[in-house]
C-alpha cells in the first residue's frame, strides 16, 4: 500500500484515473453508483490517513462522529425549540475540536494529539450546518448524506468549502448526460491545469526562487531589495500552489459529477481590495460573508447597536477579517494580516463613498484601472508577506 | 402593486440612486449597487416593514440579483 | 466553443507541462566540469545552490587548495579581518570555502559533508560553533526547511546499508519538522529507518530515481545567481599592510573597529545598530535573560558533524566565538550561563578527541573583537587567524584517534547539567 496525502504526488492521479472508470462510465449512462463511489472514498481515506498517517485517520474518524452527534442532536432538539443559547452552544461545541487543535501548541508546543490535516475545513462544513439547521432550513436530516458531505474525499483537507444544500442536491440528482460530457472535459482540463500551476510552476518557484531569494534577504537582513523580492516570489508561489491545489479538488468533483465551487478567478487583477476578496480563496471569503459578517450585520443592524452604518460595518469586517486571520493561526503575524485587510478594505470602502459622491470630478479611464489594478496587487502582496511569517524570522535572527 | 412601491422606495434609499425604479431588470450585484452590508441592511427593512422572516442563510444572491426578483421573492415570502 | 479551441484549452497545460518537465529532464547539460571562475565565485557566495546542492561544492573540494570553513551568519561579515582576506592578502596558500549561511545550523552542515564523502578524507576544516544554536528546541523549523536539501537526504538514504544508531537517531530528529512529515514516502521511510529497519532493494530503485531528478535540477540551476563576495574582499584588502605583523595588525584592527563603531554604546557597528537594533532598543533591555543555550537536541545534532568527521578521519580547527559583552549587559544575557554551555560542549569536543579548539569565550569584553552582537569582528577574526593560520600551515590531516560515543546522542546528554561534568 503507497500512502499519500490528496494530490500529493502524480501517482496520486493513477490512481484516480482506474478508481473512476466505472463512476464516469455510468454517469456517462445519467446513474450514480453511490455504493461505488463510497467505497472509492473509503479507499482513498485509507490512502490518505492510513498507514503512516493512522493516527491522524483515528483522529478523523472521532471528529466526523463527534460532529455527526452534535448535528443529529441539534436537528432533534431544533425540531421543538429555539432557544438562542442551546444554538450558540451547539457552535462553540462544532468549532471546540478546532480551537483545541490551534491552542495547544501555545501551551504544549506539540501538536494536539486530536488534529488531523483538513480539521479547520471540515469545522466550516460543522458550523454551516449548524446555522442552517437555526435557520429552518434543514427540514429532513439525513446523516447518511452529512457523512457524505463531510468526508467528500477530493475536498476534505484544504477545501473549496461546499454547501450542504447544493452538495445534497447534485448528490440526489445525478448530471444529465450532456451536462456531464461538458464537467467531463472541464474536470480533466482543470486537473490537467493544476498540474501547470502546482506540480510545474509551484515546484520551481517554491523550490528554486523562494529559498534563493529568502537566503538572499536573510543575509542582508532588515528591509532590503531582496526582502521586496521575496514578497513577490512569495506571493505567486502562493497562488500557484494552492490555486493549482483547488484545481485538482474542484477537476476530481468534477468527474465525480458534482460542481464544487471555484476557489480562485484571477485575484491579481482585482482593481479593489473588495474584489479581491471576490476573487481569493473565494470559498472561504464567501463562507466568513455569509456565516459571519451577513449574521452579524444582521443582529446590529436589527437591535440597532451602532448609530452609523458605517461604523456597523466596519466593526463588521474586523471581526471578520480577526477572525480569518486567527483561522489561519494564533501567531502574531496573521493576526496582523488580518487586521491589516479589515483596514485596507474599511479605507477601500470609504473611497468608494467618496467616489459616488464626486462622481464627475474623478476620472475613471483605461489608466486609471490599471492604476488600481497595480495599487491593489502591492497592497495584497505586502499583506502575503506579513501572512509568510518571514518579517518575524528575519525579525528575531539577529538577536538569537 | 402596493409592495412593488414599498419595495423600490427601500432599495432607492440603500442604493442611492434612482436607476432601480428605472430598470427593474439591472443587476444590483454587478453594478455595485448593493453589496453584502447593503443585502443586510434589505433584508432588516423588508422584516420591518412587511412583517416577514428572511434568515440571511435563505439569501442566495442569485435569487435577489434585480428589483424584480426581489419584489418576487417578498410577494412569495408573504404568503 | 469550437472543437479545436476545446482540445487546446483541456491538453494545453497537459502539453506545457510536458514540455517543461521534458525539457529538464533531458535537455543536454553539458558534462563539462564548473569552470575555475564559478567555483571561486562560489567559494565566497554561501548561496542556497551550493549549500542544498552537491555540484559545485564537490568539486571545489576535489581542488585542495580549497579548506571548507562551516559556520553562519558571522561568515558573512566580510572586512579586511575576515579569514577570506586574509587568506587572499598574506598569500597563505589555502582559499577558505564558506558553508553556511545566516540560520544553517548542524544538520546542514551534517548533510553537507556526508554529500561530500569521499572528498573529505583526511581533509582539514574549520568549524565556527556559534553558542545560539544550541537553543532549547534546537534549530527553528523554518530556517531548517529552508536549507533542508532533499538531493542530499536522498545521497544519504540511499547510502545507509546497515542502520546504525546514528542513522536511527538522524531519522527521529528529521521526523520532528513538518516539512519532513508532508512527505508522506519520506515520513515512512524515516519511521522505517527510526525502528532499525533497513531499506529494501525495491525501496531504493525509488530513492535512486528521485536522486537522479534533485541531482539534474541541480547541474541545471546550480551555477545561477552565485553572488561572490569578492568586490568586498578586494576592498577590505586594500586598507591591510603589506606585511603581516600581529601587533600592527591589532591596532589596525582596534582603530577601525572603533571609527565604524561610533553611533552606540554597544561597539556595535553603525549600520547594524540602526538597522536592527535603534528601532527595537528599549524591547531589548533585559529580554535575554532567560535565554539559555545549556539544554538542546543540538548538542546531538552537532554529534553527527562530529560522528561524520571522525569517520572520514578529518582534521578540525573549532572555534568557539564570544557574545558581546557590553551588548549581553543590557540584555541581560547570562555570561555565567555561556560559559556553563563552553563547558558543556568543549567537554563533548575533547572526551571524543577532538583537541584543536579555539576558544574564544573569555575575550567578550575585548574592544572591538566583535561586530556586533555575536558576530566576531575586527580583533576577533584577527585573534581566531593566531589559530587558524598555524592550523593550516601543513595541509595534511594529522591523525587523530578519536573515540565517538554514541552516548552523545541521547536526550540524556542534551538535558545534562553542566555542573555535573566531571571536568
Amino acid at each position: 500500500m503507497k500512502y499519500m496525502t490528496p494530490y500529493e504526488s502524480p501517482f496520486y492521479f493513477v490512481i484516480l484515473g482506474l478508481a473512476f472508470i466505472p463512476i464516469i462510465v455510468q454517469l456517462i449512462r445519467g446513474k450514480r453508483m453511490l455504493w461505488y463511489q463510497n467505497s472509492v472514498t473509503v479507499l482513498f481515506l485509507v490512502i490518505s490517513f492510513g498507514g503512516v498517517n493512522l493516527r491522524q485517520g483515528i483522529a478523523l474518524l472521532v471528529y466526523v462522529f463527534f460532529e455527526l452527534l452534535l448535528a443529529y442532536s441539534y436537528f432533534h432538539y431544533r425540531q421543538k425549540r429555539n432557544s438562542q443559547f442551546i444554538f450558540y452552544l451547539a457552535v462553540i461545541l462544532a468549532i471546540a475540536p478546532l480551537v483545541i487543535v490551534k491552542t495547544t501548541p501555545l501551551i504544549r508546543h506539540h501538536p494536539s494529539f486530536i488534529g488531523f490535516l483538513g480539521i479547520s475545513y471540515l469545522t466550516f462544513k460543522s458550523v454551516q450546518m449548524v446555522m442552517e439547521m437555526r435557520d429552518g432550513f434543514v427540514k429532513e436530516f439525513h446523516l447518511g448524506r452529512y457523512t457524505q458531505f463531510l468526508l467528500f474525499f477530493p475536498t476534505i483537507s484544504s477545501g473549496p468549502i461546499d454547501r450542504y444544500r447544493r452538495f445534497e442536491k447534485e448528490l440526489l440528482t445525478p448530471p444529465t448526460r450532456e451536462h456531464y460530457l461538458e464537467l467531463l472535459n472541464k474536470g480533466i482540463q482543470n486537473i490537467f491545469m493544476g498540474c501547470l500551476y502546482k506540480f510545474i510552476l509551484g515546484f520551481l518557484l517554491g523550490n528554486e526562487l523562494l529559498p534563493y531569494i529568502k537566503n538572499l534577504a536573510l543575509s542582508e537582513g532588515g528591509f532590503s531589495i531582496a526582502l521586496l523580492g521575496y514578497m513577490y516570489v512569495y506571493s505567486f508561489y502562493l497562488f500557484f500552489d494552492f490555486a493549482g491545489y483547488s484545481l485538482f479538488a474542484i477537476g476530481t468533483s468534477y468527474l465525480l459529477g458534482y460542481e464544487t465551487p471555484i476557489n480562485f478567478n484571477k485575484p491579481f487583477l482585482s482593481p479593489n481590495i473588495k474584489e479581491f476578496w471576490n476573487r481569493w480563496h473565494m470559498s472561504l471569503s464567501f463562507w466568513f460573508r455569509d456565516y459571519v459578517y451577513m449574521r452579524l450585520m444582521f443582529t446590529f443592524m436589527k437591535k440597532k447597536v451602532f448609530k452609523s452604518k458605517v461604523t456597523t460595518s466596519n466593526v463588521g469586517y474586523f471581526v471578520l477579517f480577526l477572525l480569518m486571520g486567527a483561522w489561519h493561526g494564533l501567531t502574531w503575524y496573521y493576526l496582523v494580516y488580518g487586521f491589516y485587510h479589515a483596514m485596507m478594505i474599511c479605507l477601500n470602502d470609504a473611497w468608494l463613498r467618496f467616489k459616488k459622491k464626486h462622481k464627475k470630478r474623478i476620472p475613471s479611464n483605461r489608466l486609471t484601472k490599471a492604476f488600481a489594478i497595480f495599487l491593489t496587487f502591492h497592497v495584497v502582496c505586502f499583506s502575503f508577506l506579513i501572512f509568510s511569517g518571514f518579517l518575524d524570522t528575519l525579525i528575531h535572527l539577529p538577536f538569537r | 402593486m402596493e409592495t412593488q412601491d414599498k419595495v423600490l422606495a427601500i432599495l432607492e434609499e440603500i442604493t442611492g440612486t434612482d436607476e432601480v425604479r428605472d430598470n427593474l431588470e439591472v443587476e444590483l450585484f454587478d453594478e455595485g449597487l448593493l453589496d453584502s452590508l447593503g443585502s443586510v441592511q434589505l433584508l432588516v427593512e423588508l422584516e420591518s416593514e412587511f412583517a416577514i422572516e428572511v434568515p440571511v442563510s435563505e439569501f442566495e444572491r442569485s435569487e435577489w440579483a434585480t428589483p424584480q426578483k426581489i419584489i418576487e421573492q417578498v410577494v412569495r415570502l408573504q404568503e | 466553443m469550437n472543437l479545436k479551441k476545446q482540445l487546446f484549452t483541456t491538453f494545453g497545460p497537459l502539453f506545457a507541462s510536458v514540455v517543461i518537465v521534458g525539457g529538464v529532464l533531458t535537455l543536454p547539460i553539458s558534462e563539462k566540469k564548473v569552470s575555475d571562475q564559478v567555483i571561486d565565485k562560489a567559494s565566497t557566495s554561501m548561496s542556497i545552490n551550493v549549500i542544498k546542492g552537491k555540484l559545485i561544492r564537490n568539486q571545489a573540494m576535489s581542488n585542495k587548495s580549497y579548506v571548507p570553513f562551516f559556520g553562519s551568519s558571522e561568515l558573512s561579515r566580510i572586512n579586511a579581518f575576515h579569514p577570506v582576506t586574509i587568506a587572499q592578502k598574506y598569500q597563505r596558500g589555502y582559499q577558505p570555502f564558506l558553508l553556511g549561511a545566516p540560520g544553517t545550523q548542524s544538520l546542514s552542515h551534517f548533510f553537507m559533508l556526508q554529500s561530500m564523502g569521499k572528498e573529505m578524507e583526511k581533509r582539514k576544516a574549520v568549524f565556527i560553533i556559534s553558542p545560539q544554536w544550541f537553543v532549547k528546541k534546537g534549530v527553528k523549523p523554518e530556517m531548517f526547511s529552508l536549507y533542508f536539501s532533499p538531493l542530499q537526504t536522498y545521497q544519504w538514504l540511499n547510502g545507509l546499508t546497515k542502520i546504525s544508531q546514528e542513522d536511527q537517531y538522524l531519522a527521529k530528529r528529521l521526523l520532528t519538522f513538518p516539512n519532513i512529515c508532508a512527505d508522506t514516502a519520506l515520513k515512512t521511510v524515516l519511521i522505517q529507518i527510526s525502528e532499525g529497519e533497513a531499506i529494501t532493494k525495491e525501496q531504493k530503485v525509488n530513492w535512486r530515481f528521485k536522486e537522479a531528478i534533485y541531482s539534474r535540477e541541480d547541474k541545471l540551476f546550480a551555477q545561477l545567481g552565485l553572488i561572490s563576495k569578492n568586490k568586498k574582499v578586494l576592498s577590505a584588502m586594500k586598507k591591510l599592510p603589506d606585511t603581516y605583523n600581529y601587533d600592527v595588525l591589532d591596532k589596525l584592527a582596534y582603530k577601525q573597529g572603533k571609527k565604524a563603531t561610533n553611533n552606540n554604546p554597544f561597539e556595535i557597528n553603525n549600520h547594524f545598530y540602526k538597522q536592527n537594533i535603534l528601532p527595537v532598543e528599549r524591547h531589548l533591555k533585559g529580554a535575554q535573560k532567560e535565554f539559555d543555550y545549556r539544554y538542546s537536541p543540538e548538542f546531538s545534532d552537532f554529534q553527527l558533524v562530529l560522528n561524520e568527521m571522525a569517520k572520514r578521519q578529518m582534521d578540525v580547527l573549532f572555534v568557539i566565538p564570544p557574545v558581546n559583552e557590553k551588548w549581553s549587559n543590557y540584555t541581560g544575557l547570562s555570561q555565567k550561563m555561556l560559559a556553563e554551555f563552553d563547558r558543556k560542549i568543549t567537554y563533548q569536543l575533547k572526551t571524543q578527541n577532538f583537541t584543536n579548539i579555539c576558544d574564544l569565550s573569555q575575550d567578550k569584553n575585548v574592544p572591538y573583537f566583535m561586530e556586533d552582537t555575536i558576530h566576531l569582528g575586527w580583533r576577533g577574526w584577527l585573534a581566531m587567524d593566531q589559530s587558524v593560520a598555524p592550523f593550516l600551515k601543513n595541509k595534511k590531516a594529522a591523525t587523530n584517534s578519536y573515540q565517538i560515543n554514541s552516548y552523545f546522542l541521547t536526550p540524556d546528554w542534551q538535558n545534562k547539567n553542566p555542573k555535573e561534568i566531571p571536568f
